[in-house]
């Protein structure tokens, strides 16, 4: 069986040498190319990053000492409010789609996604809502009551009761958007996953990268639509005269809670898993190994999906009104796949050959990172234990954990890896080692202290604290964090326009990777492929190159059915 | 790979084991500060205990192994590693383990929340706590005072300020019972010291039993975001022998029914940030009084002028009207003539809204 | 590679042998996620039903069953016509496929008007509007969300029959009428559990 050498002609600058030249600008605004638009979903997230980042200088700023200092109450209250809206749907979620967009159709072998033009408005969606959402510093105040906005608070508004201006609507108009967006991806990535995949790629042979969108996107698909439906009664009942959630009419205050959670509970796993996908794309490379029980990390991933559905209560032991019991056992029991994938993961470097360019750096930062994130969250799970530490600074030190040293970590190595495969030329080592060890440093700092914190008893969402406990000194150490994180971007951002700037272009594959989207130009021409290797497993790149050592090594092999030959 | 280098690698990886090994024991410590100050609390500090000794011996192991893993493999020639794909007995071994782990920790936790959440028949003292935009009220059901003639006797009712919290007094030892309602939106309980917290859910009336093993005073403060002043809805907690805690009910029931608990120093006011510093005066009946104002606010006029009620439309004594008026730093005496007993009013004429008062005459 | 190259080469773009078309599975899946959109409305109708006392709640309205039972019968009429139009189009029929489209899209804003005219009763006679009560949030909240996807789905199928009309389908080439009616049966399963849990359950 002949082997087909991969060697696609691109024009010198990869850009189309076919076609009509447009005027650049208009080609941006117009393309349906799922590579533009997933470099777009790039930068447009990467931008709300900055200025929810910027929210957060100012809460730590605000938060060094005790007392009100920079900000007024209303003011510091739409601060956090901003901060973790922008983060969640402007940032980790879009970026991760961006990823999926621009790298799943190259994996499985396509020449675009299934919906080309649909893709291209859900983008065009997300900076829509983004100024939808931020319109409200125009109109006298932003929502202010917290990204969860439970009412009856977010009802009134915070400043008392009947004094609500637009601004919690203007959340949920942009929220909408997003949500509509996110949908609508999900149908396109669900669909070209399953429909679009090239000949010989089966199921089992999708990098792994792919089967984590895939159920990424079903939980997308399942889950956002009920957080449209909430979105939708808080409306009403702000606008219309609806009483859903108003005790006083009939409504129940709780209800919000439970149809809120049961979206956003998956909804951390849509910011967790397309990363845990990306670490695993990046492992095995740099490992020099395949990664360690594929069909393991498959069904992992299925159950952690399956299982995100039903622990949603966890976030309202302390109302009083849950069955304690069932949520914290299903809230137990995802730690079990998760701790698989560790395991597989640790055993993908065992006995490797590593070597720790920066991909590599944030994809094992994430592993340490996440891990602890993981293990706090554990004690959240106890009902008892999580009535002394919901709504404290232990909640906090743990959503930043999986969600920062764990998503954006994960972010930040595909980035560092895929940037090659964007431009054409990777980006420097030094300056990438440098953003890697401040980031650890200064992310460190800033959240590991709020354990502590939570367990001396301060609350979240407060601007002013007492002086007790020593909560200032931590309060302060974590304020230096910040600044140090603010800092860390500094050397990336340098980074990214040197090595664009720079004439020199690297190797099309210069990690040596194993998956399709290396099997083309870098950047890859509109239509992707010129031709394609044969697929017999998930590395048919590395098959290709590495047929002579693999034979040699066919021995070496642990026989095992998790193996996908 | 030469001996010397495994050795440097071996002890590099110990090192930095234990310097977050270190660190993480530190966290213990310091955090485990709160031991739990209820008998409902010491299960769940212990609960905390046990978890974190779970997860401290699974974060170095995990960690460890990432670590090792990362030092240990590092490439040092170009040949290809073995390439393993996977290996079935590793997978049901790492799923079952942790698996029967969770299990364990979820049947713990299972046992203390029957203890945490249990609530016995004959509770002690019953707390009804009302929160609301941006304070309690802790009302304590049975213990009767009457404040108004005419009215049935209510309640005894610990409010407070933003300034001076709610100082709520409780028996050590005996089992308390509180239940919780909200006027507005959702509020949340929460005292640190006794590890646990409690939302007060408008519409629902949620409750739970405590009793306090240690006297002392605990602060405690709103855990649900409620709104503008949510950083300052705080109050106290005094876990007082019962001897003190019956002196300290008797001493309030007094003060309350002398209608102005908290008229400490009678004859005198003050103002200070546009503001009084009592909301009440108390005097005697059928006797004229002296009213000594202070105004503490540099530049600003106040005065004190006293009503039959809110209407303000009928004086009855103090300044003689909006052009009485003095600018701080300054007092005055006013001459209040004698008043039947009842409750009046008083405001500053300047700031009629935010500056007034009740005078209790009895 | 050659056997599979002939079979991907005998089906449209998007096709896989022995597959879903795109198109048809990006409707399945969008219809799953406006289940679940509908799930969480009704889940805050059975959430709210069950902490009652009493229910409907006092001072509700007697809604008129045997008006909506018309409507129900109307709109379920609409799909029979609706799977004729398909099956009509599936042996390549246009002649038919834009009759019977014709008369689905006519059945349906019948339907329309029919659930208009019920709020303008509701509102005027009784009273009864979106903000009487948890009771009225809910009712016109579901009922009116169903009847925007009414609304679409005959835009929708306005657009197929104007295609239809211009000879754009045939047996082999009809995905977006299958599409249409897959849609179209929804739309009309979910009326059937409004009218059940309304209208029936109470």
């Amino acid at each position: 069986m002949a082997i087909t050498e991969v060697r696609p002609e691109a024009a010198p600058s990869g850009s189309p040498a076919i076609g009509y030249q447009r005027h650049p600008i208009w080609e941006w605004l117009t393309t349906t190319d799922h590579k533009k638009i997933g470099i777009m979903y790039l930068v447009n997230s990467y931008i709300f990053f900055a200025v929810a980042g910027l929210l957060a200088m100012f809460i730590r700023t605000e938060l060094a000492e005790p007392g009100t200092q920079f900000f007024s109450e209303q003011q510091y209250n739409e601060l956090f409010t901003m901060h973790g809206t922008t983060m969640i749907f402007l940032f980790v979620i879009p970026i991760l789609a961006g990823f999926a967009n621009y790298i799943v159709p190259l994996q499985i072998g396509a020449l675009d996604m299934a919906f080309p033009r649909v893709n291209a408005l859900s983008f065009w969606m997300l900076p829509l809502a983004g100024v939808i959402l931020y319109s409200g510093y125009l109109v006298g105040g932003t929502a202010c009551a917290g990204w969860t906005e439970y009412p009856p608070l977010s009802e009134q508004g915070c400043t008392g009761p009947g004094v609500s201006g637009l601004g919690a609507d203007l959340w949920i108009i942009a929220l909408l958007l997003v949500g509509t967006s996110s949908i609508l991806g999900a149908v396109n990535f669900i669909t070209t996953i399953f429909n679009m995949r090239a000949p010989g790629m089966t199921m089992f042979r999708m990098p792994m990268f792919c089967w984590t969108v895939l159920v990424t996107q079903l939980l997308v698909l399942l889950a956002t639509p009920v957080f449209t439906s909430a979105l939708v009664l808080l409306l009403i009942d702000r606008n219309l005269g609806g009483s859903f959630f108003e005790p006083a009419k009939g409504g129940i205050a709780v209800m919000w809670q439970n149809i809120f959670w049961f979206y956003s509970h998956p909804a951390v796993y849509v910011m967790v898993l397309p990363g845990m996908g990306i670490v695993s794309e990046i492992l095995p490379v740099f490992s020099r190994k395949p990664l360690f029980g594929y069909k393991a990390f498959v069904f992992a991933t299925a159950g952690i999906g399956a299982l995100g559905f039903s622990v949603w209560a966890h976030h309202m032991f302390a109302t009083g009104t849950v069955l304690l019991p069932f949520f914290s056992l299903m809230t137990f029991l995802i730690a079990v796949p998760t701790g698989v994938k560790f395991f597989n993961w640790i055993s993908t470097m065992w006995k490797g050959k590593l070597t720790f360019n920066t991909p590599m750096l944030f994809a094992v930062g994430f592993l340490s990172m996440f891990l602890i994130g993981g293990i706090d969250g554990v004690f959240l799970a106890s009902p008892p234990v999580d009535f002394a530490l919901h709504d404290t600074y232990w909640v906090i030190a743990h959503l930043h954990y999986v969600l920062f040293g764990g998503s954006v970590f994960a972010v930040y190595a595909g980035f560092y890896y895929w940037f090659p495969k964007f431009s054409g030329r990777k980006l420097g080592e030094g300056l990438g080692k440098l953003h890697f060890w401040l980031q650890m440093i200064g992310f460190n700092l800033t959240f590991f202290p709020m354990h502590i914190l939570g367990l001396l008893g301060m609350p979240r969402r407060v601007q002013d604290y007492l002086p007790l406990h020593d909560w200032t000194g931590i309060n302060q150490l974590e304020t230096v964090g910040a600044y140090i994180i603010a800092v860390s971007t500094a050397p990336f951002l340098a980074n990214v326009v040197m090595t664009l700037r720079r004439k020199t272009r690297d190797e099309e594959n210069p990690w040596d990777a194993n998956t399709l989207e290396w099997a083309t130009t870098s950047p890859p021409p509109p239509h992707n492929f010129d031709s394609l290797p044969e697929i017999h497993s998930e590395r048919p790149l590395f098959d290709l190159h590495h047929a002579d050592e693999l034979a040699v090594h066919a021995d070496a092999t642990t026989t095992s059915t998790t193996g996908a030959h | 790979m030469r001996r010397w280098q495994e050795e440097a690698t071996g002890s590099r990886v110990r090192g930095v084991a234990l310097a977050l090994g270190g660190t993480l024991l530190l966290a213990g410590c310091a955090g485990g500060s709160f031991t739990g100050a209820t008998e409902q609390a010491k299960p769940v500090h212990h609960l905390y205990m046990i978890l974190f000794v779970v997860a401290t011996v699974i974060f170095v192991l995990v960690e460890g192994l990432i670590l090792w893993a990362a030092l240990r493999y590092r490439r040092r020639d170009d040949a290809l590693p073995p390439q393993f794909h996977g290996n079935n007995l590793l997978e049901f071994g790492w799923t079952l383990g942790p698996l029967i782990i969770v299990a364990v920790l979820f049947a713990l936790s299972f046992q203390v929340i029957s203890k945490v959440d249990a609530e016995a028949s004959d509770p002690a003292v019953t707390v009804n706590v009302t929160g609301f935009q941006w304070q309690w009220e802790f009302t304590y059901a049975g213990e009767k005072v009457q404040v108004e003639k005419g009215q049935p006797p209510q309640d005894l009712s610990v409010k407070g300020t933003t300034a001076k919290p709610p100082q709520v007094y409780l028996p050590v030892g005996e089992t308390i019972h509180f239940n919780e309602q909200s006027k507005d939106v959702i509020h949340s309980l929460y005292i640190p010291e006794f590890l646990f917290k409690r939302d007060l859910i408008p519409g629902h009336t949620n409750s739970f039993q405590i009793t306090i093993s240690k006297p002392g005073v605990y602060h405690g403060q709103c855990a649900q975001f409620c709104g503008l002043a949510h950083s300052q809805m705080h109050f106290y907690i005094h876990a007082v022998s019962r001897p003190e805690y019956d002196a300290w009910l008797t001493d309030q029931k007094k003060k309350l029914a002398s209608g102005c608990p908290e008229d400490t120093t009678p004859g005198q006011i003050a103002a200070k940030n546009t503001a009084f510093d009592k909301d009440c005066l108390a005097e005697p009946a059928n006797k004229p009084f002296t009213l000594t104002f202070n105004n503490q606010d540099a530049g600003v006029p106040h005065n004190v002028e006293i009503y039959t009620d809110k209407t303000a439309s009928k004086r009855l004594g103090g300044a003689t009207g909006p052009a009485d008026l003095i600018t701080g730093p300054a007092s005055t005496t006013y001459r209040v003539p004698a008043l039947p007993s009842g409750r009046y009013y008083f405001h500053c004429d300047v700031h009629p809204e935010s500056m007034t008062g009740t005078l209790v005459v009895k | 590679m050659a056997a599979s190259d002939t079979a991907l080469r005998d089906h449209a773009p998007g096709q896989r042998p022995g597959g879903i078309s795109s198109s048809l599975l990006g409707m399945v899946l969008f219809i799953a996620s406006e289940v679940m959109f509908f799930g969480g409305l009704f889940g805050a109708y059975f959430t709210i039903r069950a902490a009652a006392t009493t229910w409907p709640p006092q001072g509700s309205p007697e809604l008129n069953t045997g008006y909506s039972a018309v409507a129900t019968a109307v709109l379920v009429t609409s799909s029979v016509f609706m799977q004729l139009a398909v099956w009509a189009i599936r042996r390549g029929d246009q002649k038919w496929l834009a009759r019977w489209l014709g008369v689905t899209l006519l059945f349906g804003l019948t339907f329309l008007a029919m659930q208009g005219n019920d709020y303008y009763n509701l509102a005027t006679h009784e009273g009864f509007r979106l903000s009487s009560g948890v009771y009225g949030s809910l009712f016109y909240t579901l009922t009116g969300f169903h009847g925007a996807h009414v609304f679409g789905g005959a835009a929708f199928m306005s657009i197929v029959l104007l295609r239809a009309r211009n000879g754009q389908f045939t047996a082999r080439y009809h995905d977006t009428v299958e599409m249409a009616s897959y849609y179209w049966h929804f739309v009309d399963v979910v009326w059937i559990g409004l009218f059940s849990t309304f209208f029936l359950l109470k």
